[in-house]
């Protein structure tokens, strides 16, 4: 099936011709246009033919077996595509609808965004540890320019963070899959896993493992290693922040996923289980108390990723079928919402020039509209009963009770309630508040609310549907849990069962 | 050889860390160009210790006909232990080039923040908005 190739090809022709069309917007926005929406339509395809599990391959060249490059989609590749394609979109309309300035959409903004979300998607669907590498150097080239361009001297010195850290991130990366290649002679994830699954020394499955771990999580934000994150994302431009609050951290909880229950799962039981859940419940409580310290609505938003990205993997760390499932639920409604309340805070800037909440104020009476957004989009985040971040939280919490794993389940509730005071926080100082002549004056919409307004209605759908969206997370969590399909698809039928390594 | 390549990694790792914890940008740039050439090292030991070895050049006689995965393919039916496994070397050239990107971009960045502040000396950047 070649049209696997498509979600990575069509953005970077794209950015191609875009860098051609250096002087006319126009031409620019309609080949971007073309190539995301392109992309939105051919993912949700690809995830429709998918929903009942199975998995898709292409192995580019022709190579046989696993000597070759073989991309992989998966139904949990599928769900990330989506979502990245429709955050894409998101962007794209809130940049046509002025959301951006015309200079900085001119002289580089479309190739670049292009880059990165190829390199995204070639995240998702690579089926070897060394595609996935380039994905990632591909990935981070391409956010280094969109964080850095706007250029204030503070942006220098958080970039700079920033790209020290995930270059570090990047080399431990190589060394990984240099051991890796030395000791099993092979990158491709199929193979790896059967090889592993085999190998006699299990210490070397860990320490691999744990290698891969600390990559990872720089890229996530884990717990010891997210200090980057807070820092750097509030200084991007507002506009491009929905993606990278959505998608880019979530490239590093796929790869989790993906590896630690596929490569690595024979070091689970022992080592990786209480590992992650630990790093789980450090991840969620330390970034909800940094939110809870900040003053500016982006940097509050940046530090509910750290916090949010610990829900995830406690899901990752119980490693049930249904721990596996509340945490894909998660991260659905997690990139959804996430966007949207970063794009609420772009259209607030937009609007008043500022994000610090001491100068904000009566912005519920100045502009009710996005206040209504904010109003459903926080509450989503904060997991209030019946919105949908309280599904995902939920399966967690009665699988976590289920395991007997209180502490952790006493931590996400207080993770949740802090979740909300912080949102009151913003709302008591950003929408209410302000004094009588400042809550006079209304101020004109942005024309870019209304891509807001697109992004904060999926958030609805998630809410409405998400019965499905949990039945088609249970599938995707049921082919994590039994590898045994994934390796069969890319490696040709093996002899032993991979799947009893771990039962 | 083994030795000589473990104990190269080492030094080019320790110097890359310490590099990296200086204050001068400048020289973070350096650290991570050691520290990109020791995780460079550490793929090429993947194609084994052989020393004797050679390219993995195969004389057509040396080929046979096989059928793997309902395909026919050709294989040799040469003693690997004779050649060097070539995988390494390419994935190690393709690191070289993505992580020449990387520091050229980064010596960039360093030269634009010599530019707009003054001072490449990571503690003395601005901190917030006040400029």
């Amino acid at each position: 099936m070649n049209i696997i190739i498509l979600p990575i090809l069509f953005p970077l022709v794209a950015a191609a011709l875009c860098l051609f069309a250096r002087y006319s917007l126009p031409v620019q926005r309609i080949v971007s246009g073309i190539a995301t929406h392109t992309v939105l339509g051919l993912v949700l395809f690809l995830a429709a033919g998918l929903r009942d599990g199975g998995v898709m391959t292409l192995r580019v060249g022709g190579w046989p077996g696993t000597y070759g490059i073989v991309l992989v989609l998966d139904l949990l590749s599928a769900i990330m595509l989506v979502l990245s394609a429709l955050v894409q979109t998101a962007t794209w309309w809130f940049c046509i609808l002025g959301g951006m300035e015309k200079e900085t959409e001119l002289r580089y903004f479309h190739p670049v965004f292009l880059l990165l979300t190829a390199g995204v998607n070639w995240a998702f669907v690579t089926g070897d540890l060394f595609n996935l590498f380039v994905s990632f150097e591909l990935i981070l080239i391409a956010s280094y320019v969109l964080l850095i361009k706007s250029g204030s001297p503070a942006t220098l010195r958080e970039g700079s963070k920033f790209v020290v850290l995930n270059v570090i991130a990047g080399v431990l990366f190589l060394t990984g899959a240099g051991l890796v290649y030395g000791l099993y002679g092979t990158l491709n994830l199929a193979d790896l896993a059967v090889k592993l699954g085999r190998s006699q020394h299990q210490e070397m499955v860990v320490v691999i493992g744990t290698l891969f771990l600390v990559v990872f999580g720089i890229k996530a934000g884990l717990f010891p290693l997210f200090f980057w994150l807070p820092d750097a994302y509030p200084r991007a431009p507002a506009a491009v922040l929905p993606y990278f609050s959505g998608i880019l951290t979530k490239v590093g909880v796929y790869c989790l996923y993906r590896c630690h229950t596929l490569v690595f799962r024979a070091g689970v039981d022992e080592w990786f289980q209480p590992l992650i859940l630990a790093i789980g419940g450090a991840t969620m409580i330390v970034g909800v108390l940094g939110a809870l310290s900040r003053n500016s609505f982006r940097e509050i938003l940046s530090f509910h990723i750290v916090s949010q990205i610990g829900y995830m993997i406690f899901g990752l760390g119980l490693f049930t079928q249904n721990g596996l499932t509340g945490g894909i639920f998660y991260i659905m409604h997690h990139i959804v919402v996430k966007s949207s309340l970063f794009m609420i805070a772009a259209c607030v800037i937009l609007q008043t020039g500022t994000d610090r909440l001491e100068d904000l104020g009566g912005l519920m009476a100045k502009s009710p509209f996005l206040a209504g957004l904010f109003l459903f989009a926080a509450f989503s985040l904060a997991g209030l009963p019946p919105l949908s971040g309280f599904y995902g939280k939920y399966v967690l919490v009665l699988e976590g009770i289920e395991r007997d794993q209180l502490f952790y389940v006493v931590l996400s509730v207080i993770t949740s309630l802090l979740t909300l005071a912080s949102m009151v926080k913003i709302w008591m100082y950003a929408f209410m508040g302000g004094d009588e002549n400042a809550r006079k004056a209304a101020l004109p919409r942005p024309g870019a609310a209304w891509a807001t307004f697109g992004l904060v209605s999926l958030a609805a759908v998630v809410l409405i549907f998400s019965g499905p969206l949990m039945n088609i997370a249970e599938t995707a969590a049921a082919s994590l849990m039994d590898p045994s399909i994934y390796i069969d698809a890319v490696h040709g039928p093996v002899e032993t069962d991979v799947a009893e390594v771990r039962p | 050889m083994e030795l000589l390549t473990a104990g190269l990694v080492f030094v080019l790792f320790a110097g890359g860390f310490y590099l990296l914890l200086q204050r001068s940008l400048f020289n973070v740039v350096l650290g991570l160009a050691l520290c990109s050439h020791a995780s460079l090292m550490v793929m090429l030991a993947g194609s084994g210790w052989n020393v004797e070895a050679g390219a993995p050049i195969l004389e057509d006689k040396a080929m046979v006909e096989m059928v793997v995965d309902g395909e026919e393919v050709t294989v040799s039916r040469v003693d690997t232990e004779q050649y060097v496994d070539p995988l390494p070397q390419a994935l190690i050239l393709t690191a070289i080039v993505i992580g020449f990107g990387l520091l050229s971009f980064f010596m960039v960045l360093v030269a634009r923040t010599y530019e707009s502040t003054g001072t490449i000396e990571a503690g003395e950047l601005p901190r917030e908005n006040e400029t």
